[in-house]
């Protein structure tokens, strides 16, 4: 299980849900509800909305990736095989997994964190997987040391996934906002101001 | 170190995919479906896709019937990979109710999961009038070991015994066994066990052979109860599976030889 490790904590989060906040996500960012994506990308699938499906759901998430990849090692992985292994390492840990007292990600942590990345393509970067002993929550983290970006996936199994963007100047971690995970207008317009993500991001 | 050669599919257990299913007494028509469909929000969440598929069942019963296709109404929710094929998928297909997973992590997780969706399958089927009951419950679980085919041997796997004859041992990498028999006691137990041993086609690792083992198990109630008690029945579903899983380590550990069980976590059962 050395592909897991401790959560070394958030210091902001940001969600949003609904596709059409997709629409609105620039510079290859993406915040979705995790219940959303699989039934739209059955839909793909099997020959329904598939218009809506590359527009708003699968090609957003390749864009993500894309961007997060250029900050990453620059080494491509089989991201569905390590979503599978992910996945089912995840489900094996039990409660007192990281000492007396752990939880171990709980079955709406898993279901949330499966939705996600079985959404994925096989060219995304393979992220690193940490959990929160104290809650079972997960965070999948992409960044590398040579950049002062890092995006993350954190999922609480609430039916959502919280993405948190983090610049890390030479002071401290920089912009960065915490809303209740209800307040989505306010976190839209977080996203969608000069401020928020995005900006970040084309500071990289 | 020959036991080396041959790998599970998982790091730490062999289990490729397994089956929950119940069978009752009568098919399910179209109203039967309709009201499971209707209650898809109870399971939406983890089998968010809905399909209906086509099965044609053809009738051979005798000179005086003619064979013809008969459809037969089925529903499948589940859970899907971005290839189509399903992590979690929950059928219902003839008088079949069945949970397939391709995703194994423990029993404990994966049965409790496939036991919500079945004890949900039961739950909406308590209004059925005549009552519909559970005739019994079967469960399948797939262990699959692959080699480089180049270096098969078949003795760094399995040993022979009731289960395998020797011959297999000498049929080189493509061959297959198969064997069955009915347990019994308060119910009977039928007890399937197919091996597969085959080259697959070359890939990235290389040409690998992959050796499964098809454990099926159908537990048969002797005499069927005439007034249906669902929550007698979920209880007894709980049991039987448990017995049933039992059974599967067991059979396993027989197979394989004692040198892979610790790695596929059944050394407990030899």
């Amino acid at each position: 299980m050395s592909a897991l490790r401790q959560h070394d904590g958030i210091h902001t989060g940001a969600i949003l849900r609904g596709v059409t906040s997709l629409r609105r996500a620039g510079a290859g960012f993406a915040y979705f509800d995790p219940h959303e994506v699989p039934r739209t990308a059955n839909s793909v699938l099997y020959g329904h909305n598939v218009s809506t499906c590359v527009t708003c759901t699968h090609k957003p998430l390749m864009d993500m990736f894309v961007v997060v990849g250029t900050l990453g090692t620059g080494t491509s992985h089989r991201f569905q095989a390590f979503a599978e292994q992910i996945t089912r390492d995840l489900d094996r840990l039990t409660d007192g997994w990281y000492g007396p007292g752990s939880k171990s990600p709980g079955h709406d942590v898993l279901r949330d964190v499966d939705a996600v990345l079985s959404q994925f393509l096989s060219g995304a970067y393979k992220p690193e997987v940490e959990i929160d002993e104290d809650t079972g929550a997960v965070t999948l983290r992409w960044g590398s040391a040579s950049s002062n970006v890092t995006l993350a996936l954190v999922f609480n199994g609430n039916g959502h996934v919280v993405v948190v963007n983090t610049v890390v100047a030479q002071e401290t971690v920089a912009t960065s906002k915490s809303f209740k995970v209800e307040d989505h207008s306010g976190i839209a317009r977080f996203f969608a101001s000069d401020d928020g993500i995005a900006t970040l991001f084309d500071a990289a | 170190m020959t036991e080396h050669l041959f790998q599970p599919v998982n790091d730490d257990h062999a289990i490729d995919r397994v089956e929950f299913a119940l069978t009752f007494a009568r098919a399910f028509n179209a109203h039967d479906l309709k009201v499971v469909r209707d209650h898809h929000e109870l399971w939406q969440g983890d089998l968010p896709r809905v399909a209906e598929p086509t099965v044609f069942a053809f009738n051979m019963g005798g000179p005086n019937k003619p064979v013809r296709p008969e459809p037969v109404a089925g529903l499948e929710f589940s859970f899907v990979r971005p290839d189509g094929s399903a992590v979690w998928a929950l059928r219902l297909l003839g008088n079949h109710a069945a949970v397939e997973c391709t995703r194994y992590s423990r029993w404990a997780k994966v049965w409790g999961a496939a036991q919500r969706y079945l004890e949900s399958v039961v739950n909406v089927f308590s209004y059925q009038e005549p009552p519909n009951p559970i005739a019994n419950v079967a469960l399948t679980v797939v262990d699959v070991f692959t080699t480089e085919a180049a270096a098969y041997d078949l003795s760094a796997l399995l040993q022979e015994g009731d289960l395998l004859p020797a011959a297999s041992f000498k049929r080189g990498v493509n061959w297959h066994a198969y064997s069955g028999w009915f347990q019994t006691g308060d119910c009977r137990v039928l007890h399937n066990v197919n091996i597969d041993s085959v080259e697959l086609p070359p890939g990235p690792a290389g040409t690998l052979a992959s050796v499964s083992i098809t454990h099926s198990m159908v537990l048969t109630r002797l005499a069927i109860p005439e007034v249906v008690d669902r929550e007698a029945d979920k209880v007894w579903l709980s049991q039987s599976m448990e017995n049933l899983h039992l059974e599967n380590k067991s059979v396993v550990a027989t197979l394989v030889i004692p040198a892979l069980l610790q790695r596929i976590g059944l050394k407990a059962f030899k």
